[in-house]
């Protein structure tokens, strides 16, 4: 025993020395190794990078643990010396960098920069390098906000920002889907949107990053869904300054959904598209509402069509479909100042406890006569165009020989005519005067699509830069 | 193009039944082991650890943990400046581990150990000014806290000592257009967060904020071709989802709208036929925390020779009805 401690006391505070004196190590790594045959170090430390082989790890382990969990109720109490608090670091760097998710020695962390015996600063370093190697750990995450919190107080914040922003995306690089790094993301994004004036560009930035980072990550729900947050908080501003009218975005849409307009004002184009408004707050601040269509079309296209075409079966791009089209239904009735709640309405007689199936499996009863649909809505050329070309997309992709893309084009139908923008009645009349196939773009080849995506990220990029 | 789509293939040697015994001697191993590699390591979980265990015995009417010892060792976990309970000894009090503790005792029908005028105290104190709850004096917020001082509160009888108003205003506060939860306001839905918010809704009595049907069918979209759910989009499936989606629908009165057989073979297929106890998918590791949300989940689906469990608190029925604690259901 008393071996073992002698031997884990050297193995931390080489950690922490090394901790101590380079800033610029980028990964730390458990390295899987049998035990100890050449009565080596433990500790690599290579270009940046550290690493312990495992072997040391359940020795350590028990070795922290005791230390820290006898000088627990004494550190909360201020019962010891300064050296004493300064001896508590090394162990907790091993302690935690080993199994981060113990509450408790992060708040023996908190409690010594409190104290002023560990720096803020330094403490950011350590967490980023503990989620280096635990990313998925909400506990380090937790720990960060705490420290953020106290910078806020005397700091410039972009520099933070910037910081918080680089760790998200490492972290999210290393874990799919990683819940806790994305909402730090979402955090700080309201945190310093709250202290920062220019809330505005730092949103645009962001939805350039999320442009690039979904392609990449096609099957991950939480970078769509951080695009929807960009977006609703793009839209609670007051005012966007950027012309994406002027940047010729809207030609794509033009041409997209063959509009009968040439290059005419936004105004105009609004007038086209969903008639007079009635609704003061709107007719004030047009190009901002013109800009937000602009974009939530524009991820229409490109985004849910281009990317689906190019990555079929990702339940995670119809996902995204059914806020874009919940989202535009929104501020069509917002135009006009109606009131609207998207709501499902799920009618279905047969199915009882008797039965053992998924009602997404059934045919169920989705005979939408039920929803009401204002005049002034299903008589407006954006609408129409959007219904329209939803069962049209729909059809497209139901028509694939693969069965899980057209698994989840029947499924996005099903979930389409339960909405309450949606009613059957009306659109079997409507068909009948459709024009099929003005969604020409199936016809493509893939390399073209690919030159269709890229140069719309180019004019993204312009549009946001500018 | 092969079917790129995440789930799991159902082999045929899967169990069909469920492995009573088995899980029992799991169940009991796990307790017994001490100072052990894993035992430090589920040290700081260790209250949630014992009421996972606890109740999974209870569920399959197996209780053999001498009660003594453990409302002893809940005792020496109460932190007698605060009232906050911690996961184990020495450890930081948290609300998970209030919970998990006041679930235990009210197992045991042993309220009375601990000071329960001091956890309600302890509690109360966390509430922030917008109704969220901090999960400890550290000030990290999340739904999941907000859920465990409502379950906390409501099991000690104790719900008026916060502004329970508030509290449902921040949980509605983080909902979303989909109709599911995340952790804060604007944080992504995903199925554990929404039992939590749902759970907690049932205790308050306001499920009439839920928008019900857009959220049932994002939970009955966590469904894949394995019978298993997932807890959010392309994810894969999991049997402690099978709690967390299925008791959401069984609050929402929507169980029937998965396919309960399905759901079912694929929970009894993560059976350990060695070593009894669950994993999250065929073939992993058993582990006590997916074993009670496997039987939780078979309890739901109507698994006779299993306990009932009431939905909103994952604890045996019998128990909240001696409580007489009624968490609103939706019919």
């Amino acid at each position: 025993m008393e071996e073992n401690s002698a031997m884990c006391e050297k193995i931390l505070r080489s950690l922490e020395n090394i901790l101590s004196t380079d800033e610029e190590i980028q990964e730390f790594t458990v390295i899987p190794t049998a035990e100890n045959k050449h009565n080596k170090s433990p500790v690599l430390y290579e270009q940046n990078c550290l690493g312990l082989e495992s072997w040391c790890r359940k020795y350590l382990l028990q070795y922290t643990h005791d230390v820290l969990l006898k000088n627990r109720k004494a550190l909360l109490r201020n019962q010891l010396s300064l050296e004493n608090m300064k001896n508590l670091n090394h162990i907790l760097i091993g302690a935690l960098l080993i199994q981060p998710n113990v509450t408790t020695f992060w708040n023996m962390k908190r409690e010594l920069v409190k104290s002023e015996i560990l720096d803020v600063e330094q403490e950011l370093y350590f967490s980023k390098l503990a989620l280096s190697q635990h990313s998925k750990c909400s506990e380090i995450f937790s720990y960060r906000k705490w420290l953020i919190n106290l910078l806020l107080f005397k700091e410039t914040y972009l520099r933070i920002l910037e910081n918080e922003l680089s760790v998200c995306e490492m972290a999210a690089e290393k874990s799919k889907n990683n819940y806790h790094s994305w909402n730090h993301r979402i955090w700080c994004l309201e945190k310093f949107s709250k202290q920062q004036s220019d809330i505005e560009s730092i949103v645009l930035s962001e939805l350039n990053f999320s442009i690039k980072w979904i392609p990449k990550h096609i099957s991950e729900n939480s970078g769509y869904y951080y695009r929807q947050i960009l977006l609703m908080n793009l839209n609670n501003l007051k005012s966007i300054s950027i012309n994406i009218f002027e940047n010729s975005n809207f030609d794509n849409i033009i041409e997209y959904f063959k509009l009968l307009i040439f290059n005419e004002e936004h105004y105009s184009t609004l007038h086209y598209l969903l008639g007079k408004s009635n609704n003061y707050s709107i007719i004030e601040s047009y190009p901002k509402y013109f800009n937000m269509l602009s974009i939530l079309l524009n991820d229409l296209i490109y985004i849910s069509a281009e990317l689906n075409y190019l990555y079929r079966d990702h339940e995670c791009l119809w996902n995204y479909r059914k806020f874009l089209m919940v989202y535009l239904m929104k501020m069509i009735h917002e135009y006009y100042g109606i009131e609207f709640t998207y709501n499902l309405q799920v009618k279905n007689p047969y199915v009882g406890d008797f039965m053992s199936v998924n009602i997404l499996n059934l045919d169920i009863d989705t005979s939408n006569v039920g929803a009401v649909i204002s005049k002034q809505i299903a008589s407006c050329e954006l609408y129409n165009i959007l219904i329209k070309h939803e069962i049209e997309f729909i059809r497209n992709n139901k028509n694939m020989t693969n069965s899980l893309q057209n698994n989840l084009a029947v499924m996005y139908f099903k979930w389409l005519k339960c909405t309450n923008f949606y009613n059957d009645e009306f659109y079997e009349q409507l068909l009948e005067n459709i024009e099929w196939g003005f969604r020409k773009g199936f016809d493509r080849s893939h390399d073209e699509f690919r030159i269709i995506y890229s140069e719309s990220e180019k004019i993204k990029r312009t549009v946001i830069s500018n | 193009m092969g079917s790129i789509l995440k789930d799991v293939e159902l082999k045929e040697n899967i169990p069909t039944t469920i492995l009573f015994a088995k899980h029992i001697e799991f169940l009991i191993d796990y307790g017994q082991q001490k100072d052990t590699y894993e035992t430090v390591m589920t040290d700081y979980l260790k209250m949630s650890g014992m009421y996972w265990c606890l109740t999974a015995l209870e569920l399959i009417k197996a209780s053999p943990f001498p009660k003594n010892d453990v409302v002893e060792f809940i005792k020496s976990c109460q932190d007698p400046e605060c009232g906050g309970i911690s996961a184990s000894t020495n450890h930081d009090p948290h609300l998970l581990y209030t919970l998990s503790a006041v679930q235990i005792l009210c197992l045991y029908d042993s309220l009375d150990a601990i000071d329960v005028e001091a956890v309600t105290k302890y509690v109360a104190s966390l509430q922030q000014p917008d109704g969220s709850f901090a999960g400890d004096k550290w000030g990290e917020i999340d739904t999941r806290f907000s859920f465990c001082a409502i379950a906390t509160l409501s099991l000690i009888k104790k719900l008026d000592v916060i502004n329970v108003d508030k509290a449902v205003e921040f949980v509605k506060s983080c909902m979303n257009f989909d109709g599911g939860f995340g952790s804060r306001p604007q944080s992504e839905s995903h199925a554990g967060l929404i039992y939590c918010c749902i759970a907690f809704l049932s205790i308050t009595g306001r499920l009439d904020i839920v928008n019900r049907d857009n959220l049932a069918w994002w939970l009955c979209e966590r469904q894949l071709p394995s019978g298993g759910l997932n807890g959010r989009p392309e994810k894969l499936p999991d049997v402690c989802y099978s709690w967390w989606v299925l008791s959401s629908l069984a609050i929402l009165g929507r169980l029937h709208w998965i396919d309960k057989n399905a759901l079912k073979k694929y929970i009894l297929a993560c059976q350990d036929l060695e070593s009894g106890g669950f994993a999250d998918r065929p073939g992993d590791m058993p582990d006590p925390y997916h074993t009670l949300f496997g039987l939780a989940a078979l309890s739901l689906l109507g698994q006779e020779s299993i306990e009932k469990v009431n939905a909103a608190f994952c604890m045996p029925q019998s128990v909240i009805d001696r409580l007489q604690i009624q968490p609103q259901m939706l019919k």
